[in-house]
């Protein structure tokens, strides 16, 4: 990148002048994000005030003050140990379930059940998390169908009450964003499986491939690319594990496996009008987000696979 | 031996059984599937018709208790819907329609591997998705820029989606380089290969992003509040609904503070519950984004078949 | 074009009514040229008004005001901030929190009020008390408060603060006995539950239920001070003869609350699901009549009451007892009326014209407008009867229901954060709030509700509470001192609440022979979230309100 501007600039500036349409395309865009995103990072200085709104940035320097309070506080380690898990699940969860239920769909023949079953997955897409997260209290309380279920297999003798139990939480929350998101994360798998050539398939078929082999040799490596892809980029989002389901299903009793960096920060933070709380929360995880990002993009250049950049 | 089933040709029986297994695996599949994603929606939309007080009691699953219109009614007598329907629609379409002009453009001139500022750009544009100044100098930008109190500010701020031009470009990199080779050779422009190119042969993947940007649109309500919330005229519909959810969680609050204050407690006088309002809003606000789908929908489904071309 | 018809059909009915028409004509005017307050609102409870609301339209005719409304919905205080922030003012602001005041948002009012409102100081200066609390620290007026300042004696009616509460059913049944202490409460409940351990449409009960869900937890808390006889001091208890505060989430009241919860647990008198329940849940619970007994503040399970009142199910509703631990405590949980302090409207340093706004807030501060935002109009929505008690016809009150009407009759937006009269407009005249007046009153209660009160020979759920509530004292009450946002006593109180959230229900929950050892890990916990900071800090706030306005009474 910047290598080649430094180390041969004649080159550089010479091979620009022959580009100049695509800088045209390009550069006023990256000022506009340069603009919109990067400029106003310069408050990030609030992380280092105690910032009030009415004394605007010309609040009190307090240092690493909040950065300090954040990593000492005696739930930090926790409250890392919740958000790294729960985005794990996440992502597990997230890739497989996608890339399964968009594998199943592509070999649907019926057009008609194909749109039709695709759309009803991206139903709960709509709905907000206060509604799920009030129909999943519902499925697990203890008069609930997951109780009744368990029951009637003869698992459990006595219903549990699943949103007590600290240890289920996580993976509540896993199968709880699955739920909501599974068909609206296959449109993109979808739209890639549908550039792949019909006539790799057909002579597939003539081969005498199964249906197996030829997912395995066709599809997936037809979609590669774009699971490499969103696989970086979601490397770069560990520390969103989420915030809204877990603030509604949390409780007293799962305090402890529920508290994500984001309900601490909003928590301690914002609500408490202690913005500088939340602007140190804010940089720090994006600290940690973008060195994983950026991590996982040259692991997968390594191992010869898509790069972002 | 051979076997005919579903008008095709079966060499043996065992591909013939494994057909017959994969058909059952996928309707199984795709029913619980379907039945567990419809079910919240399904859910959501048998309250939306139930009476609020009656839906308080709990125990609404697949059928209304009892059946009322109230909530609807209830959404549209006590705000401005027409006025904050068109305002989201114009907000969806002026977003969607920027969205993928220019990051089609950005994403194109980005993946061409030889254009030397393709690094540091595609880094800048990478690294603005996992930074966020947070409310206060965003706040400032967008005010100093004299953005607040106008509808501009649905759309300026939100030009770009790093994620979408990753996807984007991902797909434009698929495309064979030969199609754009001859144009180029031809010496057509560059912004007319993209017009030309481009932008028509990525129609699946930017039907893909149209629905993310479109959906984003539809559903953003923070900013109006941030900016907007002293123009009722610049109103999205997300908002009001919002503003309606909060009519009806506040009402027995104020009910209570009515009476401390000696005032006049009205004590029946709440029809609508939160559940109910929330319920019927979520159709209210779902209902235009499912009308539009099926349009988009024919996109990706048939696709325009980048390997088709390549013959 | 059904909003026209409306519009048309209440104008109609305005002039048709020749009494209508002279209440209209006899509202007190004004000559001030007309003027439009902007306004910012972070009551989220009503919607912006329409065009052709009545009492916006004869407001705007007669005292010449036009309002254009901000209302912060979803997340006020981020809206707050920004506001700040970047000096944006409107001409009013609606004060809820200090945050306003702290950031010099607002103007002095004690001047304005003196020169140019008479209603208004006679109002506040009504209680000598109350005018000095509405001083800041800075010895400035900011805001004029929403309510909280009765005149001419309290009114008593309908319930909604906080009391131990139980299906009037248990009560009935029972024969409706005197009970006062904590024991009878669950030994009625007990024995009820297990003569009745489903309700009629066959869910089981529940003897005893918790709302712990998310900012609602504070009903986990609450009770001990109550039940040992102190008033609602919130998360403390103060000393009445020597003025110290204590936290009292780990007190000896609370350790004996939870200790009879915990034995209360082992009976199965207790909902397991109290702890992980959603509100919603809660409400479900309640509106089934599966609940027995609840420690709640009725506003917070109204809604559930509506669902059993439609369903005709009126005994399953809950009635409040003022319980305490044993006899020789007497009860405080009903207090007097608050000055609802930074609460209301005060005026920003951006208002163009403050003189005009204090001008006109002084005149719709009168008798005859407080009715045409609240009551409506004379002759068309009541009339008076030969006592000159209001009247309403069914068709009149059951306009109350209607959303729409209320939209396009009243001014409720601007009303709800506007100073009002409280208890009566004249010693043993009417009172302020049309439906608290004995006539409309009397005639809105149930037969079943009859019964219980004429039982216990109350007028009213408030009389049965307390029928004379204690004075307040002039320090009272220690919630109303808050500290800071982002200070570290305000972090620590956080602290201790999400603290006692985790650890409350493992103390309930334990065996009996566990409790010892769950409290001592409680208290353990919680000293270590530096609570006594915020200790020190409420004791300060009260020392500095003991010095101010007189000690003890």
């Amino acid at each position: 990148m910047s290598s080649i501007a430094m180390n041969k600039p004649a080159g550089f500036w010479k091979k620009l002048s022959t580009q100049r349409q695509l800088l045209w395309m390009s550069l006023p865009i990256v000022l506009y994000v340069i603009l919109f995103t990067y400029v106003p990072l310069a408050g990030w200085t609030m992380a280092f005030q105690d910032f009030k709104p009415a004394k605007g940035f010309a609040s009190p320097w307090v240092g690493l003050k909040w950065f300090v309070y954040l990593f000492s506080d005696d739930q930090f380690v926790m409250v890392m140990r919740n958000t790294l898990a729960m985005s794990l699940i996440n992502l597990v969860f997230g890739f497989t379930f996608a890339i399964g239920l968009a594998l199943t769909l592509n070999e649907v023949a019926a057009k008609r059940i194909k749109s039709l079953a695709q759309t009803i997955s991206y139903l709960p897409h709509f709905l907000s998390w206060v509604v799920v997260a009030g129909i999943v209290s519902t499925m697990l309380s203890s008069d609930g169908v997951f109780n009744i279920i368990l029951k009637a297999l003869g698992i459990i003798k006595d219903p549990i009450v699943w949103l007590g139990q600290p240890k289920a939480f996580w993976w509540i929350v896993g199968f709880t964003n699955v739920w909501k998101e599974v068909g609206w994360n296959t449109i993109i798998y979808l739209a890639a499986m549908s550039t792949i050539d019909p006539s790799l398939y057909e002579a597939a078929e003539i081969d005498g491939c199964g249906r197996l082999a030829r997912i395995r040799n066709i599809t997936l490596p037809g979609i590669k690319p774009t699971i490499v892809v969103l696989i970086i980029m979601n490397l770069g989002w560990i520390m969103e594990s989420g915030f809204e389901i877990q603030y509604l299903l949390r409780n007293g009793m799962n305090a402890d496996y529920s508290q994500s960096i984001d309900i601490y920060v909003v928590n301690y933070g914002m609500r408490q009008g202690n913005y500088s709380l939340a602007t140190a929360g804010g940089m720090f995880k994006s600290v940690v987000n973008i060195v994983l990002l950026l991590t996982a993009n040259w692991v997968s250049g390594k191992l010869g696979e898509e790069k972002l950049v | 031996m051979t076997l005919r089933y579903g008008g095709k040709l079966y060499l043996s029986t065992r591909s013939f059984l494994a057909e017959l297994a994969f058909s059952v695996y996928k309707a199984i599949v795709l029913s619980f599937i379907v039945l567990m994603t419809l079910y919240p929606f399904w859910n959501t939309l048998v309250i939306s018709f139930n009476q609020a007080v009656d839906t308080t009691r709990g125990g609404i699953y697949f059928w209304p208790r009892i059946w009322t219109l109230q909530n609807y009614k209830s959404i549209w007598v006590t705000s401005n819907i027409p006025n904050a329907l068109f305002i989201s629609v114009a907000r969806a379409v002026c977003s969607t329609v920027l969205n993928l002009f220019l990051t089609t453009m950005l994403a194109y001139a980005l993946s061409r591997r030889e254009f030397v500022l393709r690094k540091p750009f595609t880094l800048i544009v990478l690294l603005s998705m996992y930074v966020n100044a947070g409310l206060f100098p965003n706040y400032f930008l967008l005010r100093g820029l004299h953005l607040n109190g106008t509808f501009w500010v649905y759309i300026i701020p939100s030009m770009i989606s790093a994620f979408n031009f990753i996807v984007i470009r991902t797909f434009i990199k698929t495309i064979p380089e030969s199609l754009f080779e001859s144009a180029r050779i031809d010496g057509t422009s560059e912004f007319k290969i993209f017009i030309r190119f481009a932008l028509p042969l990525s129609k699946p993947v930017l039907a893909t992003v149209a629905l993310f940007v479109a959906v984003g649109a539809w559903n953003a309500w923070f900013d109006t509040l941030l900016y907007n919330s002293a123009k009722p005229e610049l109103f999205t519909l997300q908002y009001q609904l919002m503003a309606l959810l909060q009519q009806s969680m506040n009402q027995s609050k104020s009910a209570a503070d009515i009476n401390t204050a000696g005032m006049a407690a009205n004590i029946l006088a709440s029809t609508v519950t939160p559940m109910s309002i929330r319920s019927a809003g979520t159709i209210f606000a779902t209902a235009p984004i499912l009308a539009v789908y099926p349009f988009l929908q024919k996109y990706f489904v048939v696709g325009m078949n980048v390997g088709s071309i390549k013959e | 074009m059904r909003r026209a018809i409306l519009a048309i059909a209440s104008l109609a009915a305005l002039i048709a009514s020749p009494l209508a028409a002279q209440t209209v004509d006899k509202l007190p005017t004004t000559t001030l040229p007309p003027i439009t307050i902007t306004v910012f609102t972070v009551n989220t409870n009503f919607p912006i008004p329409p065009e052709d609301n009545r009492a916006y339209k004869l407001i705007k005719e007669k005292l010449g005001v036009t309002f254009k409304w901000d209302i912060a919905v979803g997340e006020a205080d981020q809206k707050i901030g920004v506001m700040i922030a970047g000096q944006d003012y409107p001409d009013l602001l609606h004060i809820n929190s200090p945050k306003f005041i702290d950031a010099g948002a607002c103007i002095p009012l004690e001047d304005l009020i003196e020169k140019y409102a008479p209603n208004l100081k006679k109002h506040y200066q009504s209680n000598p008390v109350t005018w000095a609390k509405m001083h800041e620290k800075d010895g400035h007026v900011y805001c004029l408060l929403d309510y909280g300042i009765p005149e001419n004696g309290v009114v008593d009616t309908e319930y909604y603060g906080p009391a131990m509460f139980i299906q009037k059913a248990i009560m009935k049944e029972a024969g409706f006995p005197k009970i006062t202490t904590i024991d009878q409460y669950f030994d009625l409940i007990a024995k009820y539950k297990a003569k009745h351990p489903t309700t009629k449409d066959g869910k089981p009960t529940i003897g005893f239920s918790i709302l712990t869900y998310d900012w609602h937890k504070f009903d986990l808390c609450n009770p001990p001070p109550f039940l040992a006889g102190y008033p609602n001091d919130g998360d403390g208890i103060v000393d009445p003869k020597t003025g110290k505060y204590r936290i009292q989430y780990y007190g000896p009241e609370a350790k004996r609350w939870y200790k009879l919860l915990n034995g209360l647990n082992d009976k199965g008198l207790v909902d397991r699901e109290s702890f992980t329940d959603n509100y919603d849940q809660y409400m479900a619970k309640l509106a089934n009549g599966q609940i027995l007994g609840v420690h709640d503040q009725y506003w917070q399970f109204q809604d559930a009451s509506k669902a059993l009142i439609a369903q005709n199910r009126i005994w399953e509703t809950m009635m409040p007892l003022p319980i305490v631990f044993d006899k020789s405590i007497k009860p405080h949980w009903r207090d007097q009326p608050l000055p609802n302090l930074q609460r209301g409207y005060g005026i920003s340093i951006k208002a163009k014209d403050p003189v005009r706004i204090i001008k006109f807030l002084d005149a719709q501060f009168d008798p005859a407008w407080y009715k045409i935002m609240q009551w409506g109009v004379e002759g068309v929505d009541y009339t008076y009867d030969k006592s000159g008690q209001p009247f309403m016809t069914a068709e009149q009150s059951n306009r109350w229901d209607d959303v729409t009407w209320k939209l396009h009759n009243l001014a409720e937006l601007w009303w709800a954060e506007a100073p009002k009269y409280e208890g009566h407009f004249t010693k043993g005249g009417l009172a302020a709030a049309l439906r608290n007046n004995p006539n409309l009153y009397l005639s809105s209660l149930r037969p079943e509700d009859r019964e219980v009160l004429k039982a216990y020979g109350a007028y009213s759920y408030s009389d049965l509470m307390d029928h004379n509530p204690p004075v307040n004292p002039p320090w009272y009450p220690a919630w109303q001192i808050v500290p800071p946002d982002g200070s570290p006593e305000k972090l620590a109180f956080t602290k201790a609440q999400d603290t006692y959230a985790k650890d409350l229900p493992k103390v309930i929950l334990a065996k009996p022979a566990d409790f010892e050892k769950e409290w001592t890990a409680y208290a353990d916990d919680l000293k270590k979230t530096n609570i006594d900071v915020f200790e020190a800090y409420i004791q300060k706030g009260l020392d500095d309100r003991m010095a101010k306005y007189g000690k003890l009474k």
